[in-house]
């Protein structure tokens, strides 16, 4: 009887998680652990069954788990609206979440000591008054250190150029859109906004060192905001450098604060590294198909080419200097389209080193930045793979409840 | 129920039809949507041409100078906004924008960090000459 | 806007929506190895001596005027989000207790039964949490013409609640302008 329980539970179990991978990602976790539940307790019953005096068990007490220092091969997850998930990607493990609503940005201190969150709610659920925080995280607590109350915050989806930090980490850029775009100066140690920076035309935050940041505009240039502490900031415009309105550059392109190195990305795949500064340095363009050895896509609505797609487009391992793009086959406009494979590149030889198809197409891409890299692909539906970033290995998939393909990683 | 000016089945005109596609979305279908989060332009716009300033700061504005329009159009749309959505604000006499003006403002854009410091400097001197132009402070009121 | 609770639904769809032409890249598959650049398709080489569909879309290939609560209704050629006509609304109506929002985006869409361009107004209705539905034809992510935030006045990535309601996004309409020129 018993047996045969076990043998129905586990049809039952098999076909919840086949519905789980479709719909939902938590049914997978709950029914696993159901099982797991039951196997203990037939375990215990047989064990118990020859040794019958055991010492009793002892009580416990409620507690609360702490997180070890930030590791390399950690990785927030957007799961809106339940939070960013913290997944160890080495044992496909959830170590922790941290909450969020739609749209909120997070991320993390250049020392890994703090989290910052930027969110957006009102007084009551989704009326009263709009409140807008950049909340200060403890990174090993995930206890609430410190709200800053920050003007209303641009809306938009899966941009992590939304929320940026200095490299020193000492500021942090939150953009709005109100919609006249704009961006806030936050000094996170006092918690002070320091400045407000009009930014007609442009939007989003790609910061460079601690002197600044810049933000793409809608004419093909990059606006350059040089801040100094008593003085007001010094705006620049480069030239244009990409045509906005018929191959514009992907907002998640790249960008190194430390370094102020950037990658912009454009629809059909160009790539055009960038030094920012007050007068950014433009570098030479070169084709992603080029580098693969076909022939550069264009912008024919009729035209199938290998181009770039998604949300978190592109990726890169900055000590080797390899980049990492979502790729698929598709006609311009596609530029939405989840990725089939991830190319990679070297940015010093500008030459394809590896194809990596992608059992579930995914929507955003990242990569950990240590001396064994993995390559993290999430298909905006809960699906993480875990990707050995040098040889393209799936080492494991976690099923998340997530939904956006946003991934924070440490030292991206 | 939001603005339903337009007539049926009509061809729009080349320009309203800019209009509609690069700045009717936020500034409203016929030039007014929400007063205190995007500028008014029926009504509003063509106080603008009261000062020389004011003329020289809509073209300079950055989301004019980026539409994806050449100079030409760009200054017909301008025409459009100040003229017929601005419904009668802008002064007697003022001469339309041309291309070539158009062309000139697009390589000046505006670069400031306090646009709206800019903007409000821009009006306390046309209410000097246009005292009627006060609908121009509804922008950002609190 | 992207909307909660229809992710896989959505993924589902959109995945359905180019079975057709994903089923010919299969066909070339071993081609595609060999080759590093495409064939064009035979349904594109077939196409390309007839103006009338020559240079159009993926999306506007696909596109139907019978039915404005599914995502390949024409209108629906850049939207980004969850109908309201799923949600208690129509094409151009906010459900019931939605505000539409004052500010929107604006772009154009092919109707294919007359060929032409109308101008699109992708309204969102605002103020309520996101409509669910589990129906995949109701949420949409169709990008033609959508272009990044830094160009917002063509961005559909956008929530464009910016009313008086909160500015939480519950669905999306599109409204009928007029005829583009």
């Amino acid at each position: 009887m018993k047996k045969e329980s076990t043998s129905f539970l586990k049809k039952r179990s098999k076909k919840l998680l086949t519905v789980g991978a479709h719909l939902a990602g938590n049914v997978r976790p709950k029914s696993k652990s159901f099982l797991l539940l039951f196997f203990k307790k037939e375990v215990l019953s047989f064990f118990c069954f020859f040794c019958v005096a055991a010492a009793p068990l002892s009580p416990e007490t409620s507690d609360v788990a702490k997180l070890a220092p930030l590791a390399a091969h950690w990785v927030f997850v957007e799961t809106a609206p339940s939070g960013f998930t913290l997944v160890d990607a080495d044992h496909g493990k959830i170590l922790a979440a941290v909450p969020m609503e739609f749209a909120d940005n997070l991320a993390i201190a250049p020392d890994r000591k703090h989290i910052y969150v930027a969110e957006t709610m009102w007084t009551e659920r989704t009326r009263g008054v709009r409140q807008d925080l950049l909340t200060t995280y403890d990174a090993g607590t995930l206890d609430i250190l410190h709200e800053t109350k920050i003007p209303p915050r641009a809306l938009a989806v899966f941009k992590a150029q939304d929320l940026a930090l200095s490299a020193s980490g000492r500021t942090a850029f939150v953009f709005n859109l109100a919609p006249a775009t704009s961006v806030t100066v936050v000094d996170v140690a006092s918690g002070a906004v320091t400045g407000h920076i009009d930014t007609p035309g442009c939007a989003l935050v790609y910061p460079w060192k601690d002197g600044g940041f810049s933000s793409l505009c809608g004419n093909g240039t990059l606006l350059n905001v040089a801040l100094a502490a008593h003085a007001a900031p010094v705006v620049t415009h480069t030239k244009p450098f990409f045509a906005a309105a018929t191959d514009p550059v992907f907002e998640a392109s790249l960008v190194d604060p430390a370094t102020a190195q950037a990658v912009f990305i454009s629809f059909t795949g160009k790539v055009i590294p960038v030094v920012l500064g007050p007068q950014p340095q433009i570098g030479a363009t070169w084709s992603l198909q080029e580098a693969a050895g076909q022939k550069a896509a264009g912008t024919g609505v009729q035209e199938l080419a290998w181009r770039p797609g998604g949300y978190q487009v592109a990726s890169w391992h900055k000590a080797s200097g390899r980049l990492f793009v979502l790729m698929h086959p598709g006609t311009f406009w596609t530029q939405k389209e989840p990725g089939t494979e991830v190319w990679v590149f070297s940015m010093a030889t500008k030459k394809l080193i590896r194809r990596i198809p992608l059992k579930v197409p995914a929507k955003g891409i990242a990569v950990s930045q240590d001396a064994a890299p993995l390559l993290y692909a999430a298909s905006g539906d809960g699906d993480l793979a875990v990707i050995k970033a040098d040889t393209g290995e799936e080492l494991r998939s976690v099923s998340l409840a997530g939904r956006g393909p946003l991934l924070i990683a440490p030292g991206l | 129920m939001i603005a339903a000016s337009l007539t049926a089945a009509a061809k729009l005109p080349p320009t309203q039809s800019a209009y509609l596609e690069g700045c009717g979305g936020c500034h409203g279908i016929d030039g007014r949507s929400y007063a205190p989060k995007v500028p008014d332009i029926a009504g509003q716009a063509g106080f603008y041409l009261c000062t020389q300033a004011g003329r020289r700061y809509i073209a300079r504005l950055p989301n004019v100078d980026f539409a994806h329009l050449d100079a030409q159009q760009l200054a017909s749309v301008m025409n459009y906004v100040v003229f017929t959505l601005g419904g009668g604000s802008a002064p007697a006499g003022a001469p339309p924008f041309t291309a070539a003006e158009m062309a000139a403002a697009r390589a000046e854009t505006i670069d400031s960090p306090d646009l709206m410091r800019v903007r409000a400097g821009i009006i306390a001197g046309i209410l000097k000459t246009c005292p009627a132009a006060r609908g121009l402070l509804a922008y950002g009121a609190p | 806007m992207i909307v909660f609770d229809t992710f896989s639904e959505r993924f589902t769809r959109r995945f359905a929506r180019a079975s057709s032409r994903r089923s010919m890249l299969a066909r070339f598959g071993a081609a595609m190895l060999a080759a590093p650049a495409f064939p064009m398709l035979p349904v594109a080489r077939a196409r390309a001596a007839d103006a009338d569909v020559n240079g159009l879309t993926d999306f506007e290939r696909n596109a139907q005027t019978k039915d404005p609560a599914k995502c390949s209704y024409w209108r629906h050629c850049a939207i980004d989000g969850i109908l309201c006509g799923c949600c208690g609304g129509g094409v151009h109506t906010c459900p019931p207790g939605a505000e539409p929002s004052p500010i929107c985006w604006i772009g154009t869409c092919r109707n294919p039964d007359d060929g032409r361009h109308y101008v699109i107004a992708y309204r969102d209705c605002c103020g309520r949490s996101a409509c669910t539905t589990k129906d995949p034809d109701c949420a949409c992510d169709t990008n033609d013409r959508d272009l990044p935030i830094y160009s917002p006045f063509n961005s559909n990535d956008i929530l464009w609640c910016y009313g008086k309601a909160a500015a939480t996004y519950h669905c999306s309409t599109a409204v009928l302008m007029g005829q583009a020129s």
